[in-house]
């Protein structure tokens, strides 16, 4: 479950339940204190289609590897650890340590790839770019871009898991 | 059957890798430090060895075996995620004898990688 913190009408950080309150007070103090405008976000569209999210190509090569208990192990390894990457890449933009963000968003990349959420790869992929080049107003909105695209992510892996359960 | 040691901090890639190497003797390593002291224990006969480990990076941890009598001729493969111009010379300058990058899509290409230093 995450949650999504507002400025005016436009979302600029997003915090997974339950939200911790240090790091609400670390997101506010870096919006509100500020002396930038708050960078405004794109439209990010709420749905996906599941085989849009998860390339199955990448899960049948799992499948064919290592059976369905292997699809099940990695996918709940995947959901397991990509919540602890957001937690290291949340407080690096909440604390200005844009090294933490992009060594996040790098382990990040290869896991997701792993179970070919090649959209949350390349989102990935940015975060780590936009980190390395010091750059915290648009790296801190490529990771509300990320969140929101691994909301689809956990949606499709919980899916598949149930499936492949079934 | 052939020793393999695995250092890699990503606990996914593990996983991943744990199927793909199911005919080697696996040992894993989550640091460079705690793999350069298995090693010293357990002497593999490769090692698959992450550039982007925290503390120690991978370039660090081969230099070190490098100066190490007992694992200095050990063959290592580096894995990474970075696949930038440059990076092949750069792993190879620092005595890799192959890179392959994450996340393996093609364990063909892995293999490939293990045969040319341990052989089949």
């Amino acid at each position: 479950m995450q949650s999504g913190l507002l400025f005016g009408e436009r979302v600029v950080a997003v915090l997974r339940k339950p939200v911790s309150p240090q790091l609400l007070r670390e997101h506010a103090e870096r919006i509100l204190l500020s002396d930038k405008p708050v960078t405004p976000l794109k439209e990010i569209p709420l749905e996906t289609p599941s085989n849009d999210v998860l390339d199955m190509k990448a899960i049948e090569r799992l499948r064919n590897l290592g059976g369905p208990t292997l699809v099940k192990n990695l996918g709940e390894s995947v959901l397991t650890h990509l919540p602890e990457l957001f937690d290291k890449i949340d407080h690096g933009i909440a604390s200005g340590d844009l090294r933490a963000v992009g060594d996040g968003a790098h382990s990040m990349r290869s896991s997701a790839g792993i179970v070919g959420a090649m959209t949350l790869v390349d989102c990935a992929a940015r975060v780590e770019k936009l980190s390395q080049e010091n750059n915290m107003p648009e790296t801190a909105k490529a990771v509300v871009e990320l969140h929101a695209l691994y909301m689809k992510v956990e949606r499709a892996l919980h899916a598949l898991l149930k499936d492949e359960s079934a | 059957m052939k020793r393999i040691a695995l250092v890699e901090d990503n606990p996914d890639n593990r996983l991943l890798m744990e199927a793909i190497l199911d005919g080697f003797d696996l040992d894993q390593y989550e640091s460079g430090p705690a793999a350069l002291a298995g090693m010293a224990l357990k002497r593999p006969d490769l090692v698959l060895l992450d550039i982007s480990l925290p503390g120690m990076d991978g370039i660090e941890v081969l230099a070190r075996m490098h100066a190490d009598a007992a694992l200095k001729d050990i063959p290592a493969i580096a894995l990474t995620a970075h696949a930038m111009a440059g990076d092949r010379e750069r792993f190879l300058a620092a005595g890799f004898s192959s890179y392959v990058t994450k996340p393996i899509v093609d364990e063909g290409l892995l293999f490939k990688a293990i045969e040319a230093c341990i052989g089949g």
